[in-house]
């Protein structure tokens, strides 16, 4: 896939990336905040209160079937976190026209559709509603409870929220449940209303399509609410300290199974140019079906069905879950602490450091295969280092890791949390 | 070889090969990966066969333990030669069928080639089966923490009484322990033969190139025996406890199933890819995001994100599941199985029927968009006979009335209900 072609139109920083290997058109309308944490619960509702409260499609049974009349266009928001800013995509996808014989205003439809979604929901008295502030904060509690009755999740959640309760700032859980109720409805519209006043705004398309086109269809419906403005984009700050306090914590539930996290902190920051060796280090660890983990814990120790690390390169983690029995538990976590020792040392073989590279070459190949993925790594790029997402340079950088280099940044880790998910009296302590 | 047009720039060649063994090859230009897939029409739905004019009876979870097995026969190592070439391998065992699957960047030839070695002929040894035995176990253990597995079982067990369709794909832990090679190797025979098994490939690659490959292999050329089809057994008898509901201790929200049984005989009166076709239109239609239906549970607060409705369309037996955690089990109960009876009382909604068939045709080209999903819609072709050239007009050709065979299901004698509710403090 080419690289994207970055234009202005009306004020807006707009990102094309044409290619021929798709069938959909896919429009991601993204504004940044210039704040963190504070309005988090906020952000989240927007997302899907804007999405579900549109004044032109007042009903579900309206709005779905004008999107069924566009083949189906999927249209959705979310927020999430890119460094330490929170920023909402608001994203429709739809088939290409060029596959539709008796269509030929598709994308144009599709562009006014989601220029309503963001700029005209339904108001009372220049608010967002009561009703919609309710239903949101309903259906989030409601969420709550049931990530409740699905274990693995809830021990993942309970996991994030042990692991980030020392780091203030830096948790990102939406929607946050312990501030829903500070949420009101002016907190909702200011924070809606600075979407249009404060906000960085950019729009990036992907798709096969002809520039020309796709620039009047901006320049002609985008709405003029939308205004680009200067956003400082803030980098997360992670505590980092070799003689960290392990937080081990126990947490009992009627399970036959128990779930375990470790986390790892590093200083090998997102994009930098250490990163791609963390990755392998990643993979060597417990990132592949070959990685140590999986061949010590999994097939020769057989103490768990499933067990893995996964690197999360823009929180500084690397966390490994596993599931085992209770009475193993502790049996397991050891041996996990003295395979990464062994990783330190540089114990591991050429040819698994060789297939580690390739499984992460692999991971990267196939983001140029999924349009959406492709996309997401754009926005990230361009948010991090204000640089186009090179595909083929992050694959030579990742072919240049040496063995030094791996070594090198498993020695950064430092154990941060360890934490149980499992029955009481179940464990051999 | 047969070239079919599945859209306006992308093609699917097919040929059924000297062993049997049916072949689609998918040409993706561009794209990085190339994905594979040997699927074997055996799952943890047939414990029960006749072949060679007897009634065999296997354990539960044997089609399972194959999979898992075949990780490791012969002294080779599938993942990790597969890993070896920077390619990765898995499988799937599903109640109708075991797929073996494999992606890789580089070293097509070579892997396909020791990938259908595989398949030629086992040898499993005794220290692979009892390692197996124990991961397999910890795999069944894991279900046992899941509320909604458990609910799902309960439900399958009131509307069947047919133990390989409502016994879980893995099989029970105590089945599991049985399971010996002789036993494995009996299996393979029966099912593992090429006229039983289909092999899809997609990806940037030359259909010229790999149908030659494939024809030349050593799988395609083994003398296999004459192949004799195993005839499935299958019981579906009258179930009379339509209903249940039990308080769980812990339990922080109420949890309801509802099923729509879709009887045996719909599967001897229609093909499994018209049941498929018209349950979906039909839950669409009744409880889709653009339906009536939809909007009432919405503005009553009846349903949230965890609210689902879809369907189970296995080789010879179905079902339809609508599915909610709620606050409100009195009122949503009474309003869903009036929802439910008035699809077989009333008219479809014409509207968003016709509707539908836009949104069709827009999934329809989507999904080429993705190579895993075009590739599970193309194993599933292959594996079902389903013509793809074909497949998307007689999708848009069906009429509303159709689909009153199917529309008729919705009665009261087709309806079961688990309840898990909250326990009174």
């Amino acid at each position: 896939m080419e690289n994207p072609i970055k234009k202005t139109i009306n004020g807006i920083d707009v990102y094309y990336i044409i290619s021929d290997k798709f069938k959909t058109i896919t429009w991601s309308l993204v504004f940044t905040h210039p704040q963190g944490l504070e309005k988090i619960n906020e952000y989240y509702f927007l997302s899907n209160a804007l999405v579900d409260n549109m004044k032109k499609y007042p009903s579900n049974v309206i709005k779905y079937r004008y999107l069924s009349s566009l083949y189906g266009l999927d249209a959705f928001g979310s927020a999430t976190s890119i460094g330490a800013n929170i920023v909402n995509h608001f994203v429709i996808t739809y088939p290409n026209e060029i596959y539709l014989a008796e269509e030929t205003e598709l994308s144009k439809k599709a562009f006014i559709f989601l220029n309503e979604m963001v700029t005209n929901p339904k108001l009372r008295n220049g608010m967002l509603t009561k009703k919609v502030l309710k239903d949101n904060l309903d259906e989030a509690k409601e969420l709550h409870k049931i990530l409740k009755s699905i274990k693995d999740m809830y021990s993942y959640y309970r996991f994030s929220k042990v692991f980030y309760q020392d780091k203030p700032n830096l948790q990102y859980n939406f929607p946050e449940n312990d501030l829903l109720d500070n949420v009101t409805q002016t907190s909702l519209m200011d924070t809606y209303k600075s979407l249009f006043s404060n906000d960085a705004v950019s729009i990036f398309v992907t798709g096969n399509f002809s520039e020309a086109k796709f620039d009047e269809i901006i320049k002609n419906n985008l709405n003029p609410m939308i205004k680009n403005h200067l956003v400082k984009k803030l980098k997360k700050q992670y505590p980092y300290n070799k003689n960290n306090e392990v937080k081990v914590i126990k947490e009992y539930d009627e399970v036959s199974q128990s779930r375990v996290f470790i986390a790892y902190l590093t200083n090998v920051e997102y994009f930098s140019e250490l990163h791609p060796a963390m990755a392998v280090f990643n993979s060597v660890f417990g990132g592949f079906d070959q990685s140590k983990l999986f061949m010590e814990i999994r097939e020769k120790s057989n103490l768990a069905y499933y067990v893995d690390s996964t690197y999360i390169p823009d929180e500084n983690i690397v966390v490994c879950s596993l599931s085992c029995e209770v009475k193993n538990e502790t049996l397991v976590v050891e041996k996990i602490k003295s395979i990464l020792e062994e990783i330190q040392k540089g114990d591991f073989t050429d040819e698994l450091f060789r297939q580690a590279k390739d499984s992460c070459v692999s991971s990267l190949n196939w983001i140029s295969d999924s349009q959406s993925q492709y996309l997401l790594q754009h926005i990230k790029a361009f948010h991090t280092t204000d640089k186009k997402y090179d595909l083929e340079d992050r694959i030579n950088q990742y072919k240049s890791v040496t063995r030094e280099a791996v070594i090198k940044v498993a020695n950064t880790l430092v154990l941060d949390t360890i934490y149980m998910y499992t029955k009481a009296g179940g464990s051999n302590d | 070889m047969i070239k079919k047009k599945a859209l306006k720039d992308e093609f699917i060649y097919e040929e059924t090969l000297k062993s049997g063994l049916k072949v689609a090859i998918h040409p993706k230009k561009n794209y990085k990966k190339t994905l594979v897939s040997l699927q074997v029409n055996f799952g943890g739905i047939d414990v029960c066969y006749r072949y060679d004019n007897q009634i065999k009876t296997i354990p539960t979870g044997v089609a399972h333990f194959l999979e898992h097995s075949f990780f490791s026969n012969n002294g080779r190592n599938l993942a990790e030669e597969f890993s070896k070439h920077g390619a990765s391998v898995n499988a799937y065992t599903s109640k109708s069928i075991t797929a073996y699957k494999f992606n890789c960047i580089d070293n097509l030839e070579y892997l396909l080639g020791y990938f259908l070695e595989t398949f030629i002929k086992p040898d499993f040894s005794e220290a692979s089966i009892q390692k197996e035995k124990r991961i397999i176990k910890h795999e069944l253990n894991m279900s046992d923490d899941s509320i909604h597995q458990d609910l799902h079982r309960k439900l399958k067990k009131m509307m069947y009484t047919d133990l390989g369709i409502f016994s879980d794909v893995g099989g029970t832990v105590k089945d599991v322990l049985t399971l010996d090679s002789d036993l494995l190797d009996d299996v393979f025979n029966v099912f593992y033969h090429p006229m039983n098994m289909s092999l899809t490939i997609t990806g940037d690659v030359s259909p010229e190139k790999l149908f030659k490959q494939i024809k030349d292999h050593s799988y395609n050329l083994y003398n296999w025996p004459i192949y004799k089809s195993a005839e499935r057994i299958i019981t579906d008898t009258k179930r009379t406890v339509h209903n249940y509901q039990k308080a769980i201790p812990l339990n922080d929200t109420n949890i309801i199933a509802y099923s729509i049984k879709i009887p045996n005989q719909t599967f001897i009166d229609f093909d499994r890819e018209f049941i498929h076709i018209a349950v979906g239109t039909i839950i669409s239609n009744a409880f889709g995001l653009a339906s009536k239906n939809f909007d009432i549970m919405k503005r009553q607060k009846l349903m949230n994100v965890s609210f689902s409705a879809n369907s189970t369309i296995e080789r010879d037996y179905g079902f339809i599941n609508i599915y909610v955690q709620t606050e409100h089990v009195k009122k949503y109960s009474k309003i869903i199985e009036e929802m439910i009876l008035n699809i077989g009382r009333l008219p479809l909604d014409e509207e968003l029927f016709n509707l539908d068939k836009k949104m069709i045709m827009g999934n329809y080209i989507t999904i080429f968009d993705s190579l895993s999903r075009i590739h599970d819609f193309l194993c599933n072709c292959v594996c079902e006979g389903i013509d793809i050239e074909t497949y998307l007009d007689q999708v848009l050709d069906i009429k509303i009335e159709d689909l009153d065979p199917i529309k008729a299901l919705f009665t009261k004698e087709n309806i079961y209900s688990v309840k898990y509710l909250k326990a009174v403090k």
